[in-house]
């Protein structure tokens, strides 16, 4: 327990509270065959505008975290805030990307990317242009009418993305997006990703077992390990943004990766 | 694509019933059974021609009280399913009423609606919903609680309004499993209208299926059954094909 709060994010500047900020937090799943432990006193915080990487072994909980800051799991202990509220229910401001892009199959793409204000009772017309220009952006031009299952398991997180982004949420939870693609497809949006987000200040947690996508996307990598589930590191990435194709030759791109590789290594998840 | 997979299907259809009459030809000309046993199938379509008017006639009452039948279970089911799964309450104090009358043998009923109701057409139709409705509610109340719970997470993080989300979500994603519960329900609302016709009634293919019993016309009975399995096959073809329409986002409808 002392071991993760030694392991804190580097001292804050000043005594505020970052913009996410969790202290303790734990989750306790209560199952037919027993008491599991998800998380186990996890300490963390977010500045605004930070884009933060969860990294571990499956099974360490990052998922988990994500769910609790999303509002839709709450901590079993400890202390979770969002601009100093605590989070009972998800931020009005937030949107959240699933592992599996949850399309609904009934809609076409445009309707996708609406789905949002339409089941908030919203009036949708006001954002139909804004819709079109975030498809095109990732490349969808011309799919607005075409239905999910049309399209490859690339463009269909894509259109995911599209439905996140156009709440234009200052909180983006990513939750291992791009796992289920190809290695060509998810670089590439990784790449989408980063353009779209240098649009507007937003403060994004990706949770992700890609370590070379951790440190491509992110300011900071917090490192995970399972059994216990525990913080194990808070990594700082320093690499120039925009990031873009060239990013992986920086010499620091390297680095990075090799260190948290070696870390996971010393750390027993990997062995050779 | 789809007008050459659609003509392969009523090539096969129409093979399959021919190699049904023929082997049912073959048996009668090889066996020789007596007419009122086993008619061949000329004799069957002699019949046909004869009694054109009559069947006809009979016909409409019986088609009348299987449409009939079918959109009242619709109409019912439907709208009882939402509620069901809406109403948290209602689901606890009704569905087991509803699974306990479903126990029920309908055929045991049909006297009892005589009883109340008389031999009109409105106690034949009756047993047709009671037997028919069942499916559609069943699969109807299925399918709407059937949303994959990520989805759910999915909409809440959204901040969606409860009311849009049944009506976006869960009733959409209720369709596939209402259209099957349909397909369920259209060869059983032939057999409730038969049922009916059994117990209560001077009108329909159920009373004539009777009358040419008492009287050993063989060939009569058969040419009932041939037109009640073409008119349940239709309903049944019928409703795939609106399925086909309404839902073609639905893997189900994806040919490989």
């Amino acid at each position: 327990m002392s071991a993760v709060r030694q392991t804190m994010p580097a001292s804050q500047p000043d005594p505020a509270r970052p913009f996410i900020a969790l202290d303790g937090v734990s989750k306790v799943f209560e199952t037919p065959g027993g008491r599991v432990t998800a998380i186990e006193a996890a300490s963390l915080g977010i500045a605004a505008g930070e884009t933060m990487a969860l990294i571990g072994p499956s099974g360490c909980g990052k998922s988990t975290l994500l769910m609790m800051v999303a509002g839709l799991l709450s901590p079993s202990g400890g202390r979770l805030t969002i601009g100093d509220q605590p989070v009972t229910a998800p931020h009005p401001d937030l949107a959240v990307v699933f592992q599996r892009d949850l399309l609904f199959d009934w809609q076409t793409v445009l309707g996708n990317v609406l789905s949002p204000f339409v089941l908030r009772g919203e009036p949708v017309q006001a954002h139909v242009d804004r819709a079109r220009r975030l498809l095109d952006h990732v490349g969808l031009a011309g799919f607005e009418d075409r239905r999910p299952y049309e399209l490859s398991g690339g463009m269909r997180q894509r259109v995911a993305l599209c439905r996140a982004l156009i709440q234009d949420p200052s909180i983006l939870l990513l939750d291992e997006p791009f796992a289920a693609l190809d290695a060509l497809t998810r670089e590439q949006m990784q790449l989408d990703l980063q353009r779209i987000a240098m649009e507007a200040t937003r403060t994004t947690i990706l949770v992700t077992h890609d370590i070379a996508e951790a440190v491509f996307m992110a300011d900071s990598v917090v490192v995970m390990t399972a059994r216990p589930s525990q913080i194990r590191e808070v990594i700082r990435i320093d690499l120039p943004r925009p990031r873009t194709v060239q990013t992986r030759n920086h010499p620091d791109f390297g680095r990075h990766v090799a260190e948290i590789h070696d870390l996971f290594t010393r750390l027993g998840v990997l062995h050779g | 694509m789809a007008d050459a997979s659609q003509g392969r299907r009523i090539f096969w259809a129409l093979a399959s019933i021919g190699l049904t009459l023929a082997l049912w030809s073959l048996v009668v000309v090889a066996v020789r059974p007596p007419a009122y046993v086993l008619p061949a199938p000329w004799e069957v379509l002699t019949r046909f021609w004869t009694d054109r008017g009559l069947i006809a006639s009979h016909g409409l009452t019986t088609i009348g009280e299987i449409l009939a039948g079918l959109l009242l279970s619709a109409v019912i089911a439907v709208p009882l399913g939402i509620v069901i799964v809406a109403v948290p309450v209602i689901d606890r104090l009704v569905y087991p009423i509803l699974v306990a009358f479903n126990s029920i043998p309908k055929v045991a009923l049909a006297p009892l609606f005589v009883v109340w109701f008389g031999y009109g057409l409105f106690p034949r139709v009756l047993i047709t919903v009671s037997i028919a409705f069942f499916p559609v509610l069943v699969a109807m109340v299925g399918g709407l609680k059937s949303v994959d719970p990520d989805i759910i997470r999915l909409t809440r993080s959204m901040r969606a309004r409860p009311l849009h989300v049944f009506l976006r979500v869960r009733l959409p994603n209720a369709l596939p499993a209402a259209f099957s519960g349909f397909k369920v329900a259209t060869s059983l609302a032939v057999i409730g209208a038969i049922i009916g016709e059994f117990v209560a009634s001077d009108r329909g293919w159920g009373y004539l299926l009777v009358q040419a019993s008492g009287t050993l016309d063989t060939p009569l009975m058969f040419a009932i059954v041939v037109l009640l399995a073409l008119v349940a096959s239709l309903l049944f073809y019928g409703v795939d094909f609106a399925e086909r329409r309404v839902i073609s986002w639905h893997a189900s409808q994806r040919q490989l």
